[in-house]
This record gives structure tokens, sequence and C-alpha cells, in this order.
């Protein structure tokens, strides 16, 4: 079983990493976008499932305690099941 | 004086505290390797800068969950001095010692120059010897150190005193010019509620003598003996 992590800096922050690409891309042609955001991923491959509410709001929890910085970031976490 | 000096993985200006804390200003120090966690008799522990753990996930973030950060709370709580420089402001704030964040600079690349930073304050022990609207010159040297904190959170850190730091011209003025980084408010450091926890982004260990261009570092690094003096 895998933990997508999905870190972005909030939006109503200045995010100089998202306005340089934006800019790279304005100079390479690339129209129409508004803005770009630029965080980053965290992957954890974990043994067994999250069925147990305790352990999934203790992994949902290192989310925002961990992996983001809550005064700067958002985080999403996904779960991918490795059974269909 | 009795001064501890922590070296985390990817420290690399913790001997420039030790040249200037031992031989500048004639004080012992220890060097704590980040897994110690005994701080029996130490006035001052200082968290040097660097890139501990190589800024992984974010500056500071992995540093702030070494054993001996739950040690240096303790210490903390007890009235024990702390000071975070660059690296180690960045880890006192992960670890919830001191309110705020660090983002990226906002011209995104690594800034090394010398800056004026303003006394905003004097309730720390960072600030004790230093008068309010002193302008001192101090260099920076970072990549994340435009400090972020809430309107509202600014605002009880304003009325607190806790803003110690502020980036100016050098005639004192606050101009956006002078802000290295796009800091809120120009901030560059700051202290808890009871002043013995400071963390600023601007290093007084390299400007701490003559030779090397400022000794307005000292000023600061004295302060810690008039805190202790109107302590005791």
């Amino acid at each position: 079983m895998k933990l997508f992590y999905n870190i972005t800096p909030k939006p109503d922050l200045h995010d100089p990493q998202g306005e340089a690409l934006q800019r790279i891309l304005d100079r390479i042609g690339v129209l129409g976008v508004s803005r770009v955001h630029v965080g980053k991923m965290v992957v954890l491959e974990i043994e067994g499932d999250l069925l147990e509410a305790e352990r999934k709001e203790r992994f949902e929890e290192l989310g925002k305690t961990f992996f983001s910085n809550p005064l700067l970031e958002d985080v999403e976490c996904r779960v991918e099941s490795e059974e269909p | 004086m009795k001064v501890g000096v922590v070296v985390f993985p990817g420290s690399n200006c913790d001997l420039d505290v030790v040249h200037v804390v031992q031989d500048v200003l004639g004080w012992s120090t220890r060097i704590l390797w980040h897994t110690e966690t005994n701080l029996v008799g130490l006035d001052l522990v200082v968290l040097p800068g660097g890139f501990s753990y190589g800024d992984y996930l974010r500056p500071g973030a992995l540093a702030s969950y070494s054993p001996i950060m739950a040690a240096i709370k303790d210490f903390a709580s007890k009235g024990g001095l702390v000071l975070g420089i660059c690296n180690g402001f960045q880890i006192l704030l992960e670890a919830g010692m001191l309110q705020g964040a660090l983002m990226q600079n906002r011209q995104i690349r690594f800034v090394c120059k010398p800056t004026w930073v303003r006394v905003d304050s004097t309730r720390s022990f960072l600030t004790a010897s230093a008068y309010k609207g002193q302008v001192l010159s101090l260099p920076i040297a970072h990549h994340s150190g435009s400090y972020y904190v809430t309107k509202e959170a600014l605002k009880g850190m304003n009325d607190s005193g806790r803003i110690l730091f502020r980036y100016v011209s050098p005639d004192g003025a606050q101009d956006d010019a002078f802000n290295p980084n796009g800091s809120i408010e120009a901030i560059a450091g700051v202290s808890n509620e009871e002043g013995n926890v400071v963390g600023l982004m601007p290093h007084p260990e390299r400007a701490a003598e003559r030779l090397l261009g400022s000794e307005d570092g000292l000023v600061l690094f004295r302060g810690v003996l008039s805190w202790i003096s109107q302590a005791s």
C-alpha cells in the first residue's frame, strides 16, 4: 500500500519558484497559464492496511505535523492500494 | 560563562561560534553532538548555522526531531538561554520554540552580503546590552530567510516586544530596498515571550572582530552577561 502526500504552498503566499517557472513558460511560448504552484510529494510504502482508524489518523496527522509546515503549506493525503 | 554549541549533521558555522565565544569573549564552550541530552552546567546553548540534514524536507525540519531538541526545550523552560543563528533559527521555528516560519527568499537566490539591522526590542538576552534603535552591521548568508507569520500573531509579537531585529538602511530607516529576502515587516530576528529563546538570520559570530569588518556582533553576545546579571 502506498500513501501519497501532496504538499503545496498556500495559495495566498508568495511562491517565488512558481513565479520563476511561470516566467519561463511565458518565454517558451506556453500560453494560458495563470499561475504555477511548486510543491513536493512524499510517498510512503507501508505494510498492512489503514483499516484501523487510529493508524489511519496517525498517518494523516503526519502530513500536517511533519511533512508540511501548516503555516506555509497545504497537504493532501491519498492512499493507493496495490489490490484493485 | 559556559556555552554549548550544538552540531547537527550538516552544521557548518559551529566552529565560528566556538572561536568567538572562546577566543574573542574568553568564555568556555562545550561542543554538543545532536544526539546528546545532557545540558547540565550550561548558561547558553547555541544552534549554529549550516545545512542540517541537507535542508531535506524543509530547512530545520529534520533537525528539530534530534534527541538534543527535547533537552533544549526543557533547558529553555527552566530559563536557560537558547540562541539559533540562521539554520539554528530555522530549527527553533520548526521545533515550535519560536513563532513563525522562514520561506525561500523572494528572489529565490542565495544571498550572502552585509546587512544593517535595527534593534527594535531589548527584551531578550541577545539585545540586553543594545539600545532600542541601535543599528548593527551583520552579514547574512541564506536561501530561506524570508520570515513569515500571520497578521494576528504578528500583532501580539509586536505588542510584547518579541520582534528584536529588522533589516534597515545604514541610517536605520525601514526601506524595502534594504530588505534582503522579503521578510514580513523586514523582520530579521525574534524572541519568545520570556526573552530567553532567540532566533535570527544574520550571523553575529561573523561580525565579532575588527579584522572581519564589524564588531557589532559582540554587542549581542555581551547581552548574555547583562541578562544573567539582571536575573541574579
